[in-house]
């Protein structure tokens, strides 16, 4: 799409490339308000973040240079680096998780000839892409209380033992926010890799199953490939999802019991508005946004389609 | 009967397939079953988890309503939707325009920065966007949320655009030139016709975006009147935890009008989102 | 199918360019801006806001002027009686309240007191950072010119002075009258009867005796949320208790020298372990918040509660008659009472309000009996003047009463403290994790005394 298209030969062309050039750099004025808008209120404010990091303020007084000192808090301070942990634990549920449901839910539904997935289905299987991410969180909060439906089903199949109030049980809280997280990307995974997988040529199938191979093999060797970039469109999204997780964990828990919950963004919110510490919530901000680039460009790479 | 055979057949090998969908689906809408079991049983009362009440309250929704403050937050919902959405559409629309069809110079600098901020969390700017919207004067008020947003959605929507610019032949435009229409007019009459389906499914991603906006919405804007539906829940479920069940309907009413319009709009939604997803 | 539609992705884009120019332009454009803006903070202009206003004015009662009180929800219809009651007396000036959700008060206050929008009057927890930042007025030459110092006693001034990053002396920054919440016990009347509480425990172990039986017959002998950490009402109440109101006090206001890690704050912690190993809260109180544990408590889901009398302005609505109040035994029997409480009627000016003048009017309104009356109809105890001869707690009698009564016997024993999360937000945060896991068993008392003083350390330090 760049400039390799033939022009046409002789001094008029020369000519008219220059008033051309001319044109081009009128042509920032359909740019300057997305431009400014852009630079004004994200640009600079990811500037501005890298440039409090290094600063101790509580966004009103005067603030004091303290170099990398908030940085080092972030690794050091076993409270903030857990956050980062609990972010890559809640990759299991935001993706890992979702993600397999869906290959095994769309490797299934291929058998059926057509397009098997009615309305109804494809509408409620959308549903928790649609409310916002906090109703989310209302909504399983009530699921996990110690009244909800969670303990009501175990309850019925006589686990009364195992029944308890999730998000306040110390070992279960983490786990069952990840669920939620499962809750939230488990449909949207299923509807892309069902479209992905519909798109693969079925003579390919066709040719693995005269070569004797079973479902198994036919989805290692057929599927998986073929799914490869709506795959890796799903741990992208999902895993972003996860490490930068807040409203979820924010209306759920708040990132207790104790800190159990806590994630890098409650943290992050945490530290800025109610501790008054804007350069260490800057800090702890910054290494986050490096974490997800560090997670997210290898993985573009990998499942670039060859 | 081989015709029956036939369908049972045919039952049987579909059956895996079915459960399983069957499953999901159920599994998605359970959540919120179970709220609206709870929110119909009687104000005051300790409901569990999903049960039909005998005697169904819906006029909890109505007190919830009144409760929850919802037409006030519906117009300010519409009100930051609006701010944001038509503007952030027609801008993004033409610096992307700009970026692919005028082939700006610089515009792939821009365009890359902008990709390169496509995945960062929002958490590193809020610090940032709250001391900015305060030195502006704008904090509390419906704009501190409306520009922020507005510039916050700048890399995914001139990303899309962009890309839609790039898949439209050259020669279009080259034909454009040469009959002597400005950038202005090629714009407004060759290419905006043909962005309409593009320009559909980025206003639906945006206001979908917008709507259940909730960090930015609880940290700019101070009174949960003033904020989007999701960024009221917050201020919500504390203030009105102490009864479940006008919690439950509250919490519904909020999530009802997203949920209304992908009903309505439902083909459009779930075409937008899966080109959304597979794009950003 | 949209890629085969839009065959770029942004990847293959950015690896098909160098990246220098974008590293560059970036890089280049970082270092611009870090170098061309100062430090964050150094441009804030608290200077054009007159924190220390010499010449005053108390003739306003004529002038029209409209004044902003900044409510924390849990207090709004208490408020809303105290502007009203003004306004009825001043008709000139307007009282508007903007309320905010109660755990988000705090956070908001300071970043509100700093704005272009500032409320004019307000109460402030973190009295010392307000003073530190110059966010509020300096109220010594209203004081003054209404002579509160006369009108109120010293005792119920002390709290908002600040010398020094120090509260209890030196120049005024929150004044009015005296009237403050009961923190104690609140009761559900039919439970009680049920477990046979005939009189008020005067000391813990009475008080543990009755939760005993409580849960012997089946009732969960405390409602409590701690989602938000609010078992700390409780916590704060056994370290009254045990480390006496005066050094819990201290260690809020900054006393040089004040620490928790001490025996005492230690056998506090214990004495609230042990509760918890008993089995006197329910399992799910780390996910509950305050309301819900308002609705467990209305709903007859427990037998004490342990909160202040803000609670009423929630409870009345359909429980009222049904609950009553007691102080906080003390620790041993004829011991001192010892219980936090706030000045409700204490409130301070922004330092940057265009209407001082008007607000100190306001502030002094709220040294009359008037006011006091408006406090007491609400659930708070107007401080008298009789105190000493009040009534002893009891169960009978209305909740007003054993509010009156509870109030003033910790008034008796001066054994009014405040909450240890007051003295800097930090604290907070940490207690409430804290407290968490002491729920969860996942803290020794020790422990937790220990990280709770680090964090008041830390907070000094950097304050």
């Amino acid at each position: 799409m760049s400039s390799t298209r033939p022009t046409k030969v002789g001094a008029v062309a020369v000519r008219g490339r220059r008033r051309l050039r001319a044109r081009r750099w009128a042509g920032w004025l359909f740019a300057l308000p997305a431009l400014a808008f852009y630079g004004v209120f994200n640009f600079y404010p990811v500037l501005l973040s890298i440039q409090y990091s290094f600063y101790d303020w509580d966004g009103v007084g005067a603030s004091t240079w303290v170099g990398l000192e908030n940085y080092t808090a972030v690794f050091t301070d076993s409270e903030q680096f857990t956050t980062l942990l609990h972010a890559f634990y809640l990759i299991l549920f935001f993706t890992v998780l979702p993600v397999t449901i869906a290959l095994i839910t769309a490797s299934v539904l291929r058998q059926l000839e057509g397009r098997f997935t009615g309305a109804l289905a494809r509408t409620l299987l959308f549903l928790p892409q649609i409310i916002p991410g906090a109703a989310a969180g209302v909504a399983w909060t009530w699921m996990y209380s110690d009244n909800g439906v969670i303990n009501q089903l175990l309850r019925a199949v006589g686990l009364d033992d195992v029944a308890r109030p999730w998000l306040a049980d110390f070992t279960w809280a983490l786990t069952a926010v990840g669920f939620i997280g499962t809750w939230l990307s488990t449909g949207l995974c299923t509807m892309l890799l069902l479209s992905g997988i519909g798109k693969i040529d079925g003579s390919l199938y066709e040719a693995a199953r005269i070569d004797g191979a079973g479902p198994i093999r036919q989805f290692r060797a057929v599927t998986l490939p073929g799914l490869r970039n709506e795959i890796g469109v799903c741990v992208t999204i999902t895993i972003i999802a996860a490490l930068a997780s807040f409203d979820v964990v924010y209306l759920s828990t708040q990132g207790g019991p104790g800190t159990q919950t806590m994630v890098p963004g409650v943290a992050v919110y945490n530290l800025a508005f109610n501790d008054a510490r804007l350069g260490a919530a800057s800090a702890l901000a910054v290494v986050l946004a490096l974490v997800v680039i560090a997670v997210v460009v290898p993985l573009q790479r990998l499942f670039r389609e060859k | 009967m081989p015709e029956r055979t036939q369908t049972a057949r045919a039952l049987r090998r579909r059956a895996p397939g079915l459960i399983l969908i069957t499953a999901a689906a159920l599994y998605s809408v359970v959540p919120l079953l179970s709220m609206v079991s709870a929110a119909l049983a009687p104000q005051g009362t300790f409901p569990s988890g999903l049960s039909w009440p005998s005697d169904p309250h819906w006029h909890n929704f109505v007190d919830a309503w009144n409760v929850a403050n919802i037409t006030t937050l519906l117009k300010s919902s519409t009100l930051i939707v609006l701010g944001v959405v038509p503007v952030a559409v027609l801008i993004s629309t033409m610096a992307a325009y700009a970026i692919a069809v005028l082939e700006i110079p610089l515009g792939r600098v821009f365009y890359i920065i902008l990709v390169m901020t496509l995945t960062l969390p929002y958490e590193i700017v809020i610090v940032p966007l709250y001391e900015q919207t305060r030195a502006m004067g704008l904090l509390g008020t419906q704009w501190a949320l409306i520009l922020p947003l507005i510039g916050m959605n700048m890399p995914f929507a001139v990303f899309w655009m962009r890309a839609h610019f790039a898949g439209v032949p050259k020669e279009l435009s080259e034909a454009a030139s040469m009959d002597g229409a400005g950038p202005w007019r090629a714009l407004l009459h060759i290419h905006l016709p043909l962005a309409r389906p593009a320009i559909a499914s980025l206003s639906l991603l945006m206001f979908l975006s917008t709507w259940n906006q909730f960090l930015l919405a609880l940290v700019l804007i101070d009174d949960p009147d003033k904020r989007t539906m999701a960024g009221a829940l917050q201020a919500f479920t504390t203030k009105y935890a102490t009864d479940q069940v006008l919690l439950n309907a509250g919490a519904l009413l909020i999530m009802a009008p997203t949920i209304l319009v992908f009903l309505f709009l439902q083909r459009h939604f779930v075409k937008a989102l899966l080109q959304g997803s597979v794009k950003g | 199918m949209p890629k085969q539609q839009h065959p770029t992705s942004p990847v293959r884009t950015a690896r098909r360019r160098p990246r220098t120019p974008l590293a560059a332009v970036a890089a280049a454009s970082a270092l611009a801006t870090l170098a061309a803006c100062g430090a964050p903070g150094s441009d804030s202009d608290s200077g054009s806001a007159d924190a220390t206003p010499t010449a005053v004015n108390t003739a306003v009662a004529d002038k029209s002027a409209t004044l902003t009180l900044f409510s924390a929800a849990g207090l709004e219809k208490y408020e809303q009686g105290l502007a009203d009651a003004f306004m009825a007396q001043y008709p000139k000036i307007k009282v508007k309240l903007r309320v905010e959700a109660d755990n988000n008060y705090n956070t908001v206050l300071p970043r509100l007191l700093a704005s272009d929008s500032t409320p004019d009057i307000v109460q402030p927890y973190d009295l010392l950072g307000g003073v530190k930042d110059n966010l509020l007025t300096n109220l010594n030459a209203y004081d003054e010119a209404y002579g509160w110092s006369e009108k109120v006693p010293a005792s119920a001034l002390a709290p908002g002075r600040v010398s020094d990053g120090v509260i209890g002396s030196g120049p005024l920054y929150q004044a009015g009258g005296s009237a403050g919440p009961l923190v104690g016990v609140f009761y559900n009347k039919e439970l009680a009867n049920k477990v046979g509480m005939k009189t008020v425990p005067s000391s813990i172990s009475e008080l543990e005796d009755v939760m005993a039986k409580a849960k012997k017959s089946g009732v969960t002998p405390i409602v409590a949320s701690n989602q938000d950490g609010l078992i700390g009402h409780l916590y704060n109440l056994l370290l009254g208790d045990y480390m006496g109101a005066q050094s819990l006090s201290d260690l809020v206001h900054h006393k040089p020298g004040a620490s928790l890690d001490t025996p005492e704050a230690v056998k506090a912690t214990k004495t609230l372990q042990k509760w918890i190993k008993a089995g006197y809260f329910t399992s799910d109180v780390n996910a509950l918040n305050q309301e819900a544990s308002y609705g467990k408590f209305t709903g007859g889901k427990g037998l004490f509660f342990f909160q202040g009398s803000w609670i009423t302005q929630t409870l009345d609505q359909n429980f009222k008659g049904e609950y009553g109040a007691f102080p906080m035994p003390p620790a041993e029997k004829g011991g001192k009472y010892a219980g936090m409480t706030s000045n409700t009627l204490a409130f301070s000016i922004a330092a940057r309000s265009k209407n001082k003048d008007a607000a100190a009017l306001f502030l002094d309104f709220l040294t009359t009996p008037k006011a006091a009356e408006v406090a007491v109809d609400n659930g708070y105890a107007a401080l008298t003047s009789g105190a000493s001869d009040a009534a002893e707690p009891s169960l009978s009698g209305t909740l007003t009463e054993q509010i009156q009564t509870g109030y003033a016997a910790i008034a008796a024993d001066n054994g009014f403290d405040s909450w240890l999360q007051n003295s800097a937000p930090a604290v907070g945060t940490k207690l409430t994790q804290q407290l968490q896991l002491l729920v969860s068993g996942k803290v020794e008392p020790a422990a937790m005394v220990k990280t709770l003083q680090t964090a008041y350390a830390d907070a000094l330090k950097s304050s």
